[in-house]
């Protein structure tokens, strides 16, 4: 079956020829279900397609706008959430056996806001099992990186950058822990929004860990990550860690114009990282200065320590959180995440307490550094993606040959520790084979996703990187 | 006679800190002479802890908090002004 054209699309392209009648709502829905059905078994991103569903919700799209009953830019527009999001009526599998049979009586608040606004779900996408497994063991198996399938898309939202990757569907919603929307954003090279913590509602959201939980857009373009963002995001009722911050009109932030923007450059965050990928973000953050930005160099001296207080809290609360799974069923668990949850159960609450006390001081820390710059920008992985490991390997954190490193270096985790916001966006390719995306990340201001995307809008309108396609034959 | 007595981990840093050797370097020097975990003390633990493991995944999680020993020595260490508290989600109102 050739490929229709229109699942290359960006939503707001979609939006406008919905919009304009040129196409249907039915014609976009279809277009992306068969696109699914080509590639599904080769990527194994949805674990649910919600094919009926989605084309009755698209028939009513096509009569509700050919009445002159519009919604906006979401009308008509597929979108499939990471299977952690609670659907009403249609399976939530959380990527588990444990849970596979689960058919929620309620809605998770950012799916009913964006089916209020007129979106529509096809359907449930793959996952790190409760966003921590090892994807491999998981409940439903790894899912493949479309550009190279025999390499992972990362975790634990690997449907979600996989599916955008392919172009499965133009809109897509994750949950980051500790990097869950961000590393498959790089791997996959696609756009992932972690938004500021309390930005976006949880309810609904299958809890990893109550403080470090995220819920954020993933998509293909910065536009389109903005124009999500405005449905999900505001306050909720019905979760209390979301704030009544308000609002703002994110499509003001697609400017282009970036002059006098200050980046800081965490030195620390460029130890370790393979040469080609420094290169690459380098020169982004090149490009940017020569845009009018104006770059300096900022120091987090307790940085190093954001990767473990990160993994001390999530295992802490994750334990806490499914300690009745792991007392009756641990047996059905994906190996990795009952090693991450038992292991926890050593963890005293003096060391929990110890690295909440340190997320006081590493955000006090970014408060200050905020006051020199207006975001920062580092690269989003450290390095290229890996090779799906073999099940020998994948059932245990601990891997064969490996040593001891006391100061976990990712960059993703400072964003949960500190709950800032952070935008990771494509920013070059790899030059040896496979070739992967590289992608740049920008942490801003608390409650400033506007920033984010006025410079990560600017730097893709100033490059072509994420109009690249992976080599998939359908 | 007098007790030799040796450094204390959080010594050893300051004492490196005094030397000039700080940072990622430090610390993974002081992580070298990390303690080793038993099955046996996981064992014990577990009585602490009120849990039951048996031995296949007492040895996986011997394995596994080994290998976080080195990580969590690194916050142990890490000196925290007095006047700094834990990042609560606690509200007294709101919820």
């Amino acid at each position: 079956m050739a490929t229709n054209e229109l699942v290359f699309k960006s939503a707001r392209e979609l939006g406008s020829l919905i919009k304009s009648k040129q196409v249907s709502p039915v014609e976009v829905v279809q277009a992306c279900l068969d696109r699914v059905d080509d590639l599904n078994p080769k990527l194994n991103t949805f674990i649910t397609i919600a094919k009926d569903e989605a084309l009755q919700r698209a028939r009513q799209a096509e009569k509700e706008i050919r009445g002159g009953k519009y919604l906006g830019v979401m009308h008509g527009i597929p979108y499939a959430p990471k299977d952690i999001f609670a659907t009403k009526g249609i399976r939530t599998t959380n990527g588990s056996k444990l849970t596979a049979d689960w058919i929620p009586e309620y809605e998770s608040t950012v799916t009913d806001r964006l089916n209020k606004a007129g979106a529509i779900l096809i359907g449930k996408l793959n996952l790190s099992e409760f966003a921590t497994g090892s994807s491999v063991l998981s409940g439903f198996g790894p899912v493949r990186n479309p550009w190279h399938t025999d390499y992972s898309p990362a975790g634990s939202s690997s449907g979600s950058g996989a599916a955008l990757a392919a172009n499965l569907v133009p809109l897509s919603m994750g949950t980051d822990t500790g990097g869950s929307i961000r590393g498959p954003a790089a791997a996959n090279g696609i756009v992932g929004l972690k938004p500021t913590y309390g930005r976006v509602s949880r309810y609904g959201v299958t809890t990893l860990s109550w403080t470090l939980d995220h819920a954020g857009p993933m998509t293909r373009t910065v536009a389109d990550n903005a124009i999500m963002l405005q449905v999900m995001a505001g306050a909720d009722p019905k979760d209390s860690s979301c704030k009544p911050e308000p609002v703002p009109d994110y499509s003001k932030a697609l400017t282009g114009n970036i002059r006098g923007l200050r980046i800081g450059v965490p030195s620390f965050y460029f130890e370790g990282v393979q040469p080609e990928v420094e290169k690459t973000v380098r020169a982004a953050i090149q490009t940017l200065a020569d845009m009018g930005a104006i770059v300096k160099e900022v120091e987090l001296p307790h940085a190093m320590y954001s990767g473990t207080v990160q993994l001390t809290v999530a295992i802490a609360e994750a334990a806490a959180f499914h300690e009745k799974r792991l007392r009756e069923k641990a047996h059905l668990l994906d190996p990795v995440a009952r090693e991450y949850w038992e292991t926890a159960n050593f963890i005293p609450a003096t060391d929990y307490i110890k690295a909440m006390r340190a997320r006081t001081l590493i955000m006090q820390e970014m408060a200050d550094a905020f006051t020199k710059c207006d975001v920062m920008a580092v690269p989003a992985n450290a390095s290229l993606p890996n090779k799906i490991e073999p099940p020998e390997t994948a059932k245990s954190t601990i891997k064969p040959g490996s040593k001891s490193e006391p100061i976990r270096r990712g960059s993703t985790a400072l964003g949960n520790v500190t709950g800032l916001p952070a935008i990771v966006i494509p920013c070059g390719f790899s030059t040896t084979q496979p070739m992967f995306p590289i992608t740049i990340q920008f942490y801003g201001k608390p409650f400033d996703e506007f920033t984010l995307f006025r410079v990560s809008h600017a730097y893709e309108s100033a490059t072509d990187w994420h109009k690249r396609r992976p080599p998939l034959q359908t | 006679m007098k007790t030799k007595q040796r450094l204390t981990r959080r010594q050893m840093m300051q004492l490196m800190t005094v030397l000039g050797l700080t940072g990622p370097a430090a610390l993974e020097l002081n992580a070298q002479a990390r303690k080793t975990i038993s099955p046996e003390i996981v064992k014990t633990a577990m009585t602490l802890i009120g849990q039951d493991f048996d031995d296949e995944r007492i040895k996986i999680i011997t394995t596994a908090l080994q290998r976080r020993l080195d990580e969590m020595q690194l916050l142990r260490d890490l000196e925290i002004d007095d006047m700094i508290g834990p990042a609560t989600v606690f509200m007294a109102k709101g919820w």
